[in-house]
């Protein structure tokens, strides 16, 4: 990530030519979004304070150990950490201007984390049918809210993916688009890296 | 000069296959050795809350250098200064919630209840 | 199960108590007259297309501060109602309010002062002094930056429209839970409350990031950190502390919300809730948010008191680290607001020696700036008059902090008057004295005229007054034991003398903001005489007075260049120039009204949200993300300012101020 602050040479006059509005854009933009994304850590780490104090508060009913199944954390844990791996192989495409490397990994990133968002909502449904639903427990609010929080900015993840890829078809690899590629990929990462504190302090201390 | 070009960006950009490749095996191993001690249940349980939360970290480590790039910022490192900061106040924030609950908890419920 | 298209919004929601119909009609009127007198003389074109969609943050930080001082009269009058409340309001009489309506006004004054009034005024001088001060032409991300203030307009829009629609919330500017839970205040209050904050808060963390890289990246050549004007280093700590404790607040008010919305458990008080939860975590982000706010005061008067010393600084390396101490240690005090909530105490005691310690970098600061006046020839303006008034009261404010940061000190005065004197004193004895100081010194600058000194210094002598008056015999009732958010005592207490001084000492006040309000009006009448051609009429330090006022459009002709601080008052002083550059073309950014949708449609969603009219209020979300992707897909948004109209305003404005320097 560049930090380079370019001015304007002051040996150039106005000859007609303009100035590029993009001066530094992409290390500005790139810094501006890891910041947004260190909101978004503070703003999970509240999220997982709040399970860490009221996780044992099962109001009587269940507890994790009870309901949580490793075999589907498991499941989830991989497709989004493969899911991460092909996001990382969409932007070392670009990197060599591949297109169609480039749009088989956006695809099976996308793939991957629409495999995610199913087997957690299988996991909701199952829990909700079986009557645990967030309003029995301070325990299972804590738990939904989380888990749900993560799933809901994977869906923005997803939604963004295919906006992004749709303008890569149309316009090509350009400053913009690249720079837009890098920034989902960070986004992307960052979502896996919040789901290793999720299975492991919430599903694996959990049982 | 002033022109922001395209190969100026990528030229710059630090990731590689072979990053991505480490990552994600370290990643993988990770993962499965934290799923196994659990499934298996080889140690006692406060060993095992130990091991599980250490590969947490050391994973998290894993995938914020090589998937994130973190410690590889060029000068002058704001993005590395920005997540150091905000791991101090995670820490600050999460240690401190979790000492006033416990210790609000234990003088409401007494040392008897559960929380 | 039907569906009912107004959600819970019913005719009663139109009910209002006397007073409250008052407060409406009122507000319906002035809208209406507003709006008349834009039409008369049809200034809607220039509205939309000079102030409303323009990415300058020069007119966005005037927007923000016009939206500050409306959000102000609102609050005000809440006070004086509380005022009148509470010196009516004794033994067999219970003034002129309900007790139910007088929680609402306590819980609307706290919430608009700080969060519109406060950060308005904070964000916007922030918006019209960081580019200039850095020697750059704009902020990093423009178009961001008109999003951010219209979610705050937005936010400041369903706050008033919760005076017509229903009741506000009735829990205290904080919304202290289980209280808040839907079980207690099952109506639309609290969800107002809610969601004013929640798309303030949005605004703001944006707002927050956009600085942060302006600051980090924008600044012109030679300006190292070690050489930025203090004003700047104040507000990348505030913004800091934005960054990092506001996501705390967007978590937490989610929860209430789910736990009010979906009937989840977080903070109820039964399945298996934890209400104390609720107040560590808003704390967590109260502390520092008190901090947003006064970092950038300190940063204004370490302008204005060099300037009106005629003397650089004094410490300005220490300032810089009391600044970054202060910042940091925000983070490790947020306990001292609930003492009494039942920590142990090694807990409390941690937390009390933090608070205290964070004293010591705050009065470095208070003696580097009397150190700068030793010494100096000091100018009585009135910004400096503000600066005064401010080191009295926000002195003794501070001092009755560190009486209630030891816990048995707070145990006997905690939630009592003793605590408003306080944070009163912190509020508007910092704060809002600061702007005042911020708006008398800069308002030439940004305007091109200036205001009647005069008048400026009976305001001041009023507020001066007016404040000592009306809060310090809040300390005296503190100790005397009443409690804060009181609307009715007993004759016996003996308090109802100190509630008929301070609510005097209201009124005085009031003629204070009246005189403001006059002095406003009259100098924009009396524009043409009072003009400022030179743009320096202080004889500043800073870049800002470098440029003509009002500044154009794209500050700087030529980026300056920075050898040392204060480069302005070298070059002026040491007769050292700026290397000369042939005029060039400026790229600036094009006007969009993309924030404006954005700030309408959020409008309609809190609105929506609020009501429980989910099918509106997934309409507006989606039509949110609509309006972002239309924004990124679109061309690029940039307008040239051709290098011969910049000649041609460089050449005025010298000429001009030639003209009136004899």
């Amino acid at each position: 990530m560049t930090s380079l602050t370019i001015y304007h040479d002051p040996e150039i006059g106005s000859e007609g030519h303009i100035p590029d509005p993009h001066q530094d854009t992409f290390a500005k933009t790139t810094l501006g979004f890891w910041l947004y994304l260190m909101t978004d850590c503070v703003l999970f780490g509240s999220l997982f304070i709040t399970y860490a104090v009221l996780h044992k508060s099962t109001f009587g009913g269940p507890t994790s150990a009870e309901l949580f199944d490793l075999k589907t954390a498991f499941l989830e844990t991989v497709l989004l950490l493969v899911s991460s791996v092909t996001c990382g192989f969409a932007v070392l495409s670009s990197l060599k201007n591949q297109r169609t490397q480039l749009f088989l990994s956006l695809m099976a990133t996308f793939a991957l984390g629409v495999s995610f968002l199913m087997v957690e909502m299988h996991e909701f449904h199952m829990l909700l049918q079986e009557g645990h639903g967030w309003d029995k427990s301070a325990f299972l609010s804590a738990f939904f809210t989380l888990i749900g929080t993560h799933g809901l900015h994977i869906t923005f993840g997803l939604l963004w993916l295919i906006v992004m890829a749709m303008q890569i078809y149309f316009s090509g690899i350009t400053v913009a688009t690249f720079r837009r590629l890098v920034l989902f990929s960070m986004f992307w990462h960052f979502l896996d890296l919040i789901w290793i504190f999720i299975y492991s302090f919430v599903y694996l201390l959990g049982v | 000069m002033h022109k922001e070009s395209l190969q100026q960006i990528q030229k710059e950009w630090h990731g590689s296959y072979k990053a991505y490749a480490i990552g994600f095996a370290l990643s993988l191993l990770l993962t499965l050795i934290a799923f196994a001690i659990v499934i298996t249940k080889a140690t006692s349980p406060q060993l095992q809350s130990y091991i599980v939360v250490a590969l947490a970290f050391t994973q998290a480590i894993v995938q914020s250098f090589f998937f994130l790039h973190v410690g590889r910022s060029s000068y002058p490192y704001w993005e590395d200064i920005a997540f150091g900061f905000m791991l101090l106040v995670l820490v600050i924030i999460t240690g401190g919630s979790l000492w006033i609950m416990f210790d609000l908890n234990n003088r409401v419920m007494g040392t008897m209840g559960g929380m | 199960m039907t569906v009912n298209i107004f959600g819970r919004l019913k005719l009663e929601a139109f009910h209002h108590e006397a007073s409250q119909n008052f407060a409406v009609m009122m507000m319906v009127l002035s809208g209406i007259a507003i709006i008349g007198l834009l039409t008369y003389f049809r200034l809607w074109r220039w509205l939309w297309n000079d102030w409303f969609t323009s990415c300058d943050p020069k007119r966005i930080g005037v927007m923000y501060i016009a939206v500050a001082l409306l959000m102000f009269f609102k609050g005000f009058v809440d006070a004086l109602m509380m005022r009148l409340q509470q010196a009516l309001s004794v033994g067999s009489s219970h003034g002129f309010i309900s007790a139910d309506h007088f929680q609402e006004v306590f819980s609307a004054h706290g919430t608009t002062m700080i969060f519109f009034v406060a950060m308005g005024s904070v964000f916007g001088v922030m918006n019209l002094l960081i580019p200039l001060q850095i020697g750059a032409r704009d902020v990093a991300f423009p178009f961001l930056n008109s999003v951010g203030f219209w979610l705050f307009a937005s936010s400041a829009t369903l706050s008033m429209t919760s005076l017509a629609i229903g009741k506000f919330s009735a829990t205290g500017w904080l919304a202290y839970s289980p209280l808040s839970g839907i079980e207690f205040s099952p109506g639309e209050g609290v969800d107002y409350w809610i969601w004013i904050l929640q798309i303030a808060g949005i605004g703001t963390t944006l707002s927050a990031i956009n600085f942060m890289v302006t600051i980090l990246k924008m600044r012109c050549p030679g300006m190292t950190f070690m050489k930025m004007p203090i004003f700047v280093w104040s507000c990348l700590c505030s913004v800091v502390l934005v960054i990092f404790a506001f996501p705390i607040l967007t978590a937490t008010l989610a929860m209430l919300t789910l736990d009010r919305d979906l009937g989840m458990h977080f903070f109820t008080a039964g399945g298996g809730g934890n209400p104390m939860l609720y107040i560590n975590l808003i704390w967590a982000w109260g502390h520092p948010e008190v901090y947003i706010l006064i970092l950038p005061v300190f940063g204004i008067f370490s302008e204005v008191v060099p300037t009106f010393c005629e003397k650089r600084l004094f410490g300005y390396a220490s300032m810089v680290w009391a600044l970054v101490l202060i910042t940091f240690l925000s983070f490790i005090v947020w306990v001292h607001h609930f003492f009494t909530m039942g920590a142990s105490p090694p807990v409390n005691a941690f937390f009390a020696v933090m608070t205290k310690l964070i004293a010591i970098p705050t009065g470095v600061k208070i003696f580097n700036w009397l150190f700068t006046k030793f010494r100096g020839r000091v100018h009585f303006d009135s910004p400096m008059l503000w600066f005064f008034s401010f080191l009295l009261n926000f002195s003794i404010g501070g001092m009755t902090g560190v009486l209630l940061s030891a816990p048995p000190v707070d145990f006997q005065v905690h939630n009592s008057l003793f605590l408003i004197a306080h944070f009163h004193g912190m509020a508007i004895g910092g704060v809002l004295f600061g702007f005042f100081c911020a708006f008398t010194y800069w308002f030439p600058k940004f305007s091109g005229f200036r205001l009647s000194e005069k008048l400026n210094r009976i305001a001041f002598g009023c507020w001066f007054l007016g404040f000592l008056i009306a809060f310090m015999p809040l300390y005296m009732l503190g100790f005397m034991g009443a409690t804060r958010r009181l609307d009715h005592y007993d004759v016996e207490t003996g308090w109802h003398p100190l509630f008929l001084l301070a609510g005097f000492g209201a009124l005085i006040i009031l003629a204070g903001v009246l005189v403001q309000m006059y002095g406003l009006l009259k100098a924009i009448i009396d524009r043409d005489k009072n003009r400022d051609l030179s743009g320096d009429p202080w004889n500043g330090r800073t870049f800002e007075w470098s440029v003509p006022s009002p500044p154009p459009e794209y500050n700087f002709a030529s980026i300056p260049k920075v050898n040392q601080r204060d480069q302005f008052w070298a070059d002026k002083h040491l007769h050292t120039v700026q290397p000369t550059r042939a005029y060039e073309d400026i790229l600036m950014p094009k006007n969009t009204a993309v924030g404006v949708y954005i700030g309408v449609l959020s409008l309609i969603f809190g609105f929506a949200m609020v009501w429980h009219m989910y099918w509106l209020a997934a309409i507006s979300f989606i039509a949110i993300i609509a309006c972002v992707i239309a924004r990124v897909s679109g061309e690029d948004e940039h307008a040239v300012i051709p290098a011969s109209k910049v000649e041609a305003m460089e050449s005025a404005y010298l000429r001009a101020k030639m003209g009136e320097v004899k």
